[in-house]
């Protein structure tokens, strides 16, 4: 979504030698409707161009996909079909609501995916920070793989790994307290650790595709900034304070728009895998995505499973479209439209 | 300025995408197995084409070579090509619910209680109805079971499933390994309930310093509902049941009978007393755990010949024993494990031929389900039907053992794995003959009007009543907190629901 955002943004910006020289074929006056004047399209052609796969993409898998939004309406029968199937009204809905639960996932999805974003865009931009002053050495390649690896490891995994340390028989940690002396913890009967488990988990996962983007960002200052400010006899951390934080916060404000547009939607694997499902760690575990899962996995209902994602998606898009207004409100130029 | 730096990030994003969407790309050894099965020879003239698809460990090397022998014959006698489709059970449920859904076209599909949901599938109008199917093109299948068991598979009054027979009634009981019980003297004639275990569990623990009782992730309690006479009703409604003998078909709330509190109670001893284990190994870790002897006993369904497959499983020699006084024979047990027709098939008739084959042909039968003679097994003994494995091969090593007997068909058909087997089907056929048929056999559970409410109670169960059954939180501090919980999220109107479904079977199917 942000390349499509972006690029058209990059399309007004100066005219391109190349774009220029290409035949305007396609009929002018809606060409004109869509893209303002004939030569701002002419000069932008070749970026139009390039943006189209990603918008046909884009059409096909997030556009068309919307129209199935009216199997949460209804009752979905497989023999009668999308358009055959009998409408219900808001009925695939009340599971969501019908218990207590429906406030603590709540609370649950929201709190955490907040303290994931808070932390992940404070550890990342940390870390990208640090890169970029180690960005010359020889070891630097080495740093950012170690921090990007654990992207690609599945969370079936890193429950494992989770499992390894912390169950309660031959966990490491509880063989590091028994050799301290220390009283065993129940870890998998101990909700009030779990929120800090996952968010150090969630950090280990995300943090160097994160950091990766920051530091893109950062190597995009011009350096001509770094050195007047160093003439001026700017330190290191005036350097970071009044250069490269001011000039990520545009893209600090993106990125953190989408994630909160994904706010209600809960990592599945993150919350399903690593406290193994385990009833005694719902009260700080148990968000929409497992919720839904539970409640649904002997059902095969897919009418209240597409209930359920209608509704973590109309209320993520309610907190972009305000947190976007909140942030046009503040500067508007950091507004994401 | 800004505009180049967005710029630079997108290039970044772009490049980091591509590496994201090129990773998981090759994926050799399942594409080339799909490969290898679409590639399988056009049939020839006048041949109808029928595809089974069912789930499977893995999709086992030699399935072409196994697919062609069987065509062989399925050619000539019913004028049949079948095509084989196993598909991983990891993947199995969701694939098949994705290509019913979609209306894709298949013929005999695998389906059960437990996975590819018999009633989701009956409910979506997905399966063929099959009383006409059996009676004209698999009258060997219809007569190889009596009416009462075609029952259980009756959906209103219409059978969409073929029944697989195999072990039925569900007999719970113990398989403790036999070199401990005669070190600790367990005397495994006396033992008639859980609780008869625990002395000598007690024992074990402090003589071989493990924890006795194998149990894997998540947990589990020693509450099985047909042991406590129970029949369960609908698996995917946990708290639900009726005592099998219940005359007036009354639906509980299982939590809330004393059979209940009495298995809670027990297990929340067993793990107290460190006869269980309090937080179990997930699945394969438990399994390895038990190769390496660190459990003593395992409980389950101690079906005929179980001890001879806790061994190969295990690798220690196994006692066994049914607790369970009077086995039942309920629904869910009786239609554990079905094959169906699909309604978008073009060729039902045909399809129900293959299932006749199946069924009846002990041959076809096995050459699915072992393999083929001399490249996949050999006789150890033909008189009685038992084969093994060819010198220098396991059930690990072999290109073609799926080890799902019940998946395919009668059972009964199979050959024996193992000499002390011999026996174990008729056996088996007698505990399936002679159970205690619920007072409900044959009624299923509509769940169409109470949907929203077992989405409810799933969820509550889950959280409230597996911490008492699994033995972590006691009995008397779960459960009025469980059963409350339970009935907010509308448990009662479940139970009000099922028992007037069960009265309006009764006036339909009078004892």
């Amino acid at each position: 979504m942000i390349n499509e955002k972006q690029l058209d943004r990059q399309a007004s910006s100066p005219p391109d030698p190349h774009g220029s020289e290409q035949p305007a074929s396609l009929s002018e006056p809606f060409l004109h409707r869509l893209f303002g004047n004939q030569r701002e399209f002419k000069t932008n052609l070749s970026l139009l161009s390039m943006s189209l796969p990603g918008i046909v993409l884009l059409f096909i898998f997030a556009y068309l996909p919307m129209l199935g939004i009216i199997i949460a309406f209804k009752d979905y029968r497989f023999n009668l079909g999308i358009l055959g199937s009998e409408w219900v009204g808001f009925r695939n809905f009340e599971f969501l609501f019908g218990t207590d639960a429906a406030f603590r996932i709540t609370r649950n999805t929201l709190l955490m995916n907040l303290l994931f974003i808070s932390t992940t865009t404070v550890c990342a931009l940390t870390i990208a920070i640090l890169m970029n002053e180690a960005y010359r050495s020889r070891m630097s390649k080495y740093y950012q793989t170690m921090l990007f690896f654990p992207y690609f490891i599945s969370w079936v995994i890193v429950s494992y790994f989770v499992f390894a340390f912390l169950n309660g028989q031959t966990g490491l940690i509880n063989q590091w307290v028994d050799a301290l002396k220390l009283d065993r913890i129940a870890w998998y009967r101990s909700p009030e650790y779990w929120p800090v488990i996952l968010v150090l988990a969630n950090l280990w996962n995300g943090i160097g595709f994160s950091s990766i983007i920051y530091l893109a960002g950062i190597l995009g200052i011009s350096p001509e900034l770094f050195e007047a400010a160093k003439i001026d006899g700017a330190g290191k951390m005036q350097q970071i304070r009044f250069i490269t934080l001011p000039m990520l916060y545009p893209m600090i404000i993106i990125l953190t728009l989408l994630a909160i547009g994904r706010i209600f939607h809960a990592d599945f694997g993150l919350f399903f895998f690593l406290p193994r499902d385990n009833p005694l760690l719902y009260s700080t575990t148990d968000v929409i995505d497992t919720f839904v899962y539970r409640s649904l996995v002997e059902l095969g209902e897919i009418s209240m499973a597409a209930a359920a994602g209608f509704y973590q998606s109309f209320v993520g898009f309610l907190l972009v479209v305000g947190a976007n207004w909140v942030v046009r409100r503040v500067n508007e130029d950091y507004a994401l439209y | 300025m800004t505009r180049k730096r967005i710029l630079a990030i997108l290039s970044v994003l772009l490049v980091a995408s591509l590496v994201l969407t090129a990773c998981p790309a090759p994926a050799p050894a399942a594409t080339s197995a799909d490969e290898g099965q679409q590639a399988a020879p056009a049939p020839a003239e006048g041949l109808v084409n029928i595809t089974y698809s069912y789930g499977s460990r893995g999709i086992p090397a030699d399935l072409q070579m196994v697919e062609d022998a069987m065509n062989e014959i399925l050619h000539e006698k019913i004028g049949v090509n079948l095509t084989l489709e196993p598909i991983d059970f990891g993947a199995f449920n969701d694939k098949m619910q994705l290509r019913l859904s979609a209306g894709e076209e298949c013929d005999i599909i695998f389906t059960a209680p437990w996975i590819n949901s018999y009633a989701n599938n009956v409910a979506n109008g997905v399966l063929a109805p099959l009383d006409d199917l059996l009676l004209n093109h698999a009258p060997g299948l219809w007569g190889s079971m009596p009416p009462t068991t075609w029952d259980a598979a009756r959906v209103n009054g219409v059978i969409y499933g073929v029944i697989n027979q195999q072990i039925f009634p569900k007999p719970w009981g113990v398989h403790p390994r036999k070199d401990l019980a005669e070190k600790y003297g367990l005397d495994l004639d006396s033992v008639t309930k859980w609780e008869d275990m625990e002395p000598w569990l007690a024992d074990v623990r402090d003589g071989e310093g493990i924890t006795p009782v194998f149990v894997a992730a998540p947990g589990r309690g020693l509450f099985l509902s047909q042991y406590y006479g129970f029949d369960p009703l609908d698996d995917g409604i946990g708290f639900l049941g009726m005592k099998a003998d219940d005359e007036t078909l009354t639906a509980v709330n299982m939590v809330e009978t004393v059979e209940f509190q009495m298995a809670a109670e027990s297990t929340k001893r067993w793990v107290d007393e460190g006869y269980m284990p309090l937080e179990p190994l997930p699945n394969d870790e438990a399994r390895s755990a038990f190769r390496a002897g660190q459990y003593a006993m395992g409980y389950h369904v101690e079906k005929p010949g179980n001890d001879v497959e806790a061994q190969n499983a295990y690798g220690f020699e196994f006692l066994s024993k049914s607790l369970t006084v009077p086995l039942i024979l309920d629904t869910s047990g009786a239609t554990a494990t079905m094959n169906a027709i699909c309604s978008t098939s073009k060729n039902p008739g045909k399809a129900m031929e293959v299932l006749e084959e199946f069924n009846t042909n002990a041959y076809i039968y096995n050459l699915l389900s072992r393999g083929i003679e001399g490249v996949h097994w050999v006789w150890e003994d033909e008189a009685n039907q038992v084969m093994r494995f060819p010198d220098g091969v396991d059930g690990n090593t072999s290109t073609y053992n799926p080890n799902t007997d019940w998946m395919f068909g009668n059972q009964f058909n199979a050959y024996y794995r193992d000499a002390k087997q011999v026996g174990a089907w008729e056996a088996t056929k007698e505990m399936n003959d002679t159970a205690f048929p619920s007072e409900a056999l044959g009624f299923v559970v509509d769940r169409e009007p109470i949907k929203t409410e077992i989405a409810q109670t799933s969820a509550v169960y889950n959280e409230f009543v597996l911490p008492i059954q699994y033995g972590w939180v006691a009995y008397e501090d779960g459960a009025p907190e469980a059963i409350e919980k339970l009935n907010e999220a509308g448990a009662q109107t479940i139970i009000n629901e099922v028992n007037r479904q069960l009265q309006e079977w009764r006036a339909k199917n009078p004892r």
